[in-house]
């Protein structure tokens, strides 16, 4: 059984059209870009594989788990969620943000200095989200999912705003994920640079 | 869920203290606004002290309006909000702790409040005092509902009073004339069991509900 798959996946906001007929498979282990022009449907997929939307039509299953249902929220424990919105409280240092979701979620609090170093923020620990700069919010959001080691990585726009230093993390990142045999998929308008397999998805008009 | 709402209250209350928004803008606001009432009021202390239970209840729900619409902004960025859910917290543990930051940062604000209302209607500190119990309970009764309504609307400046006034005003009333029992003399029981019984009904409803509301 392959880790998420989406058949004829139809997803609406009201009577607007989201997705439109997705139909796609993702195996463990593995990096998936989703591409496509703006509004072709890539974060609202990625919502839709997180559990924060229903399918209104069609069938579809993450980690088993049915996205029909109501029992589609229950996957949300097992993904690693980076927004390109920004994804912190700003009044709250980069360790107090980090050592809130690990213990909302009796998480290891013993990882949260290691994956400040490998994202290059243990300088850092201190300041406040709201002093950091986006590309720095966005290294703040690859430690979360570092600590977290969810099974299914979500990434929306990762690359965006990171300098070349901020890319080669995030491609060790998402070399750290695959091997440890989480499943990536990530939106970009960027190149990949990134030296693990990647498999493409391309949307248009919310549909595959 | 006592851990996490305990860790959701701290953090909420963390985000406030950082901000200082509660004590440099929201406070001085309160006082303000009750200082004007006195000055409308003028120098008759008799009616100072009558008027006295009904100006505090107004100005404290309209300052509990303001905090309300705060505590659900630290959440409701974009992103913070997708991040905060696909942690997968308890919604019922989330409006607790928040329930507790909510009713914290009231009785900041009231305490301020009635040291001003204390001198500005001559109410003696003895009754302030034996009022306290029933301050508190009606503060609890404003944070339990206000929690609920500032997820259904969103802490949406406009919408929020618009919802949440009318189901604030029998807490209003109630805290009201609790008070007025206190410093003039009276029945108080009724009132004190309407805000308790207030209190528990909101909060049985938020730990049910609250996490369907932030979903929807």
């Amino acid at each position: 059984m392959p880790l998420a798959s989406l058949h004829d996946a139809v997803v609406t906001a009201g009577h607007f059209p989201l997705l439109t007929g997705v139909t796609a498979t993702f195996e463990r282990g593995q990096v998936y870009v989703v591409t496509g022009p703006n509004g072709a449907g890539k974060t609202s997929l990625l919502r839709v594989m997180a559990g924060l939307e229903p399918l209104v039509r069609g069938r579809g299953q993450v980690l088993g788990y049915d996205l029909t249902s109501p029992q589609r929220r229950d996957v949300r424990r097992h993904v690693g969620w980076l927004g390109h919105e920004g994804s912190f409280y700003d009044e709250l240092t980069v360790a107090e943000n980090l050592e809130f979701a690990v213990r909302s979620t009796n998480g290891d609090l013993s990882r949260v200095p290691g994956a400040l170093e490998v994202v290059g923020l243990s300088a850092r620990r201190d300041v406040r989200a709201k002093n950091l700069s986006a590309g720095q919010r966005r290294r703040m959001g690859l430690a979360w999912l570092l600590i977290r080691r969810a099974e299914l990585w979500l990434l929306d726009e990762p690359y965006a705003s990171l300098d070349d230093d901020g890319r080669a993390t995030l491609d060790e990142v998402l070399s750290v994920a695959t091997s440890a045999g989480s499943t990536v998929v990530l939106t970009s308008h960027d190149p990949i640079t990134a030296s693990v397999p990647l498999s493409f998805l391309t949307l248009r008009g919310g549909a595959t | 869920m006592i851990r996490l709402a305990l860790l959701i209250a701290r953090k909420d209350l963390r985000i406030e203290w950082r901000s200082r928004v509660l004590v440099w803008q929201v406070a001085p606001f309160s006082v303000m606004a009750l200082v004007v009432a006195g000055l409308a009021v003028g120098p008759d202390v008799a009616m100072g002290r009558r008027l006295a239970p009904g100006l505090l209840y107004l100005v404290t729900t309209f300052v509990a309006l303001q905090v309300i619409a705060r505590s659900h902004a630290a959440e409701s960025s974009a992103g913070t909000a997708t991040s905060v859910i696909t942690l997968g917290l308890d919604g019922g543990a989330v409006y607790l702790g928040k329930v507790i930051a909510l009713f914290t940062h009231l009785v900041i604000v009231t305490s301020a409040l009635l040291v001003t209302g204390s001198v500005l209607f001559h109410i003696h500190i003895r009754e302030v005092l034996v009022a306290t119990p029933t301050l508190a309970l009606s503060l609890a009764a404003i944070a339990s509902s206000g929690v609920l309504y500032g997820a259904l609307t969103k802490g949406s400046g406009s919408l929020l009073p618009v919802i949440a006034l009318p189901a604030l005003a029998p807490v209003l009333i109630a805290g009201e004339r609790s008070l007025t029992a206190v410093i003039h003399g009276g029945p108080m029981a009724r009132w004190v069991t309407l805000l308790g019984v207030m209190t528990v009904a909101y909060g049985a409803v938020g730990v049910l509900l609250y996490g369907a509301v932030e979903e929807n």
